[in-house]
């Protein structure tokens, strides 16, 4: 095993391992803690992976702002013991069963799959900003700019949603 | 492509122009953008040409006819919408660009030609309903079909998100003619990802049309909406789904047909039996409406199924004759304006005003498949396809075609009978003239559609 291979190893196992903290610990705020180291694991992945501009965005805006508006929302929900909804056993079971079902045939599947010839080795420059800022505005401009008809969309149904509706007083 | 711009200018447009606090003018540039968006999209296509050269999109026969049917839909959802808009004069633009915007993506939904284009445009003609569903804020349920809409319909995005990664981990592309002729060329000794990816991005497809076991959202989502959006969502939203199911699955997994045919075909049976035993006992109308359109998924679904050229044509024939009758009906439904959205407010509509009656009778009876209207020459096409290689899928059909007349027939005497004398007479509705057009379109399509879709 090379030292790449041992790196990526571990750093694969403690991004499941953390991700797994986050549906396990009973704790929300915990929770919400483990899924921030989580993202940071993730991001060390995508710079195995020589995505450094995606492993920066992603901490950027995950861990950072997304992270952030989760512990707001967890604060304001004002969680406790008493309030929480209780799941009947039978609700448990059915989940159980049927993430189960979906875990053997994921793990199946992986076993019997034909692993694909690894593509050319990428040089270490192919994440960097500028070479993605190229194929952005090139081979993929017209992705590029429907997404930002998304992001329209999106705004106005924010404002349209969240604009408190002008009482009228008689 | 132009028609797809010119469609989002004019939703831009309509958003700024509904400053002037005129809802006409709104109204104006929204047709205008519509009628123009169809015509440079029937003639880019007729006469091959191209100002933008692009990879992504493709216009091709099957998206144009779906397209322009997608644009003349929204254009009567917005015609309808119309009188209901213009009570609140400071949102009608927000409302009509929103729908514009959800257009965009459904002509995208129904040209793409990789991945990518795929995900936006889903996203981009889901977002804005996620909005519309809840744009009756005075309502509670409104709100909630909002939420729910929007959190089912996220974790559903999720889904087949994970499941465009699996194909991409099997087939190493995310351009679907790439995918096609990895599939082809690997003559059944496939990576097992791709059935994994193909079943996600099944089920995401499945929970999208409304189609059983994915479609607990359904009712609910179309009970709580404004007639306007339940409408858009049973006309537009639908036949954007479908267009891209019966693109990535007819076409592209087409090689893979003998896997994920017989899992379909079991949906679409308990999608029909589903559908119509719940109709059965509804009593407010939207929520009828729901169940019937998991219904009407069921025999669309058998499109999918079913192998043969002239697939995607009873498709549209189908959606076609199916999205009129709705709107025709949802028309009706804004008249009436009954408070509950009960289906005893249609009592003795027939007496109260004569041509409204007329059309929803018409509308109930082409969901039903009754002979000279076009819903039965879209059920014709797709079952006569059908009964060559799934007879018992086609008997299926039939048997729960004879259920849903029950329940359409049962409201179709509603509208005929008088209404009961102890009670205070419902005054005659005022139909706006634009409301008129409407019914008076959906009336002749409904009529004399049927003989064009044979010839």
């Amino acid at each position: 095993m090379s030292s790449l291979e041992i790196i990526a190893t571990v750093l694969g196992g403690l991004t499941i391992g953390s991700a797994l903290m986050v549906v396990l610990s009973p704790h929300p705020v915990r929770s919400v803690l483990y899924l921030i180291l989580t993202f940071f694991l993730i991001s060390g992945n995508y710079i195995l992976m020589n995505a450094q501009f995606i492993a920066v965005v992603n901490i950027i805006v995950y861990a950072g702002a997304i992270m952030v508006l989760f512990l707001f929302v967890l604060m304001l929900l004002n969680l406790s013991k008493d309030n929480e909804p209780k799941s009947s056993i039978k609700m448990k079971i059915a989940a159980t069963f049927a993430g189960g079902a979906l875990l053997t045939v994921l793990i199946a599947a992986l076993k019997d799959s034909v692993i694909l010839p690894k593509t050319e080795m990428l040089e270490n420059q192919q994440g960097m900003v500028e070479n993605l800022g190229q194929l952005l505005f090139t081979k993929y401009v017209l992705p590029f700019e429907m997404s930002s008809i998304l992001f329209i969309a999106a705004m106005v149904g924010a404002v349209l949603l969240a604009k408190r509706e002008k009482q009228i007083i008689e | 492509m132009v028609a797809l711009i010119v469609i989002f200018i004019s939703g831009l447009l309509s958003l700024f122009l509904a400053f002037a606090k005129k809802p006409w003018l709104v109204l104006l540039t929204a047709s205008a953008g519509l009628i123009a968006g169809g015509i440079s999209l029937f003639t880019q296509f007729y006469y091959q040409y191209d100002f933008i050269h692009y990879e992504g999109l493709k216009f091709d026969g099957f998206a144009v006819a779906f397209g322009l049917i997608a644009i003349l839909f929204t254009l009567l959802v917005v015609l309808t919408g119309y009188s209901s808009f213009k009570d609140k004069p400071q949102h009608t633009g927000d409302y009509i660009a929103l729908l514009l915007f959800s257009l965009t993506g459904a002509l995208c939904m129904l040209s793409f030609t990789d991945m990518f284009m795929f995900f936006l445009g889903l996203e981009i003609l889901s977002i804005p309903i996620y909005v519309m569903a809840g744009s009756n804020k005075d309502d509670v349920r409104s709100s909630e079909a909002s939420l729910k809409y929007f959190m089912t319909g996220a974790f559903a995005t999720g889904v087949l998100l994970f499941g465009i990664a699996w194909i991409y981990g099997g087939t190493a592309s995310f351009k679907l003619d790439e995918i096609t002729a990895f599939i082809y060329n690997a003559e059944g000794t496939h990576s097992s990802l791709i059935y994994i990816g193909l079943l996600m991005i099944l089920s995401a497809f499945l929970f999208k049309v409304g189609a059983a076991p994915f479609h607990f959202w359904s009712p609910d989502v179309y009970d709580g909406s404004p007639h306007i959006v339940t409408g858009f969502m049973a006309a537009v939203v639908k036949l954007g789904a479908f267009g891209a199911f019966m693109k990535i699955f007819s076409v592209t997994f087409a090689g893979l047909h003998d896997f994920w045919a017989p899992a379909l075909s079991v949906l679409a049976i308990l999608t029909m039996f589903v559908g119509n035993l719940s109709a059965l006992k509804q009593i407010r109308f939207k929520r009828l409406l729901a169940y019937s359109s998991i219904t009407h998924v069921g025999y669309a679904l058998l499109t999918i199924i079913v192998q043969s050229p002239d697939s995607a044509f009873n498709l549209w024939a189908y959606i076609f004759s199916y999205g009129f009758s709705t709107i025709g009906l949802i028309t009706v439904a804004i008249i009436i304006h009954d408070e509950e959205d009960r289906i005893e407010a249609f009592r003795g509509l027939v007496r109260r005003n004569p041509f409204t009656g007329f059309v929803a009778i018409l509308g109930l009876l082409s969901l039903a498949g009754v002979p000279p209207l076009m819903g039965f020459f879209g059920k014709f096409l797709v079952f006569s396809e059908a009964i060559t290689q799934y007879p018992w899928l086609v008997a299926i059909a039939i048997i729960n075609s004879g259920i849903g007349i029950f329940y359409y027939l049962r409201m179709v005497i509603l509208v005929l009978q008088k209404e009961d004398d102890d009670k205070p007479k419902t005054p005659r509705h005022k139909v706006p003239v634009l409301q008129m057009i409407v019914l008076a379109i959906c009336a002749l399509a409904l009529l004399f559609g049927g003989n064009m879709l044979i010839f």
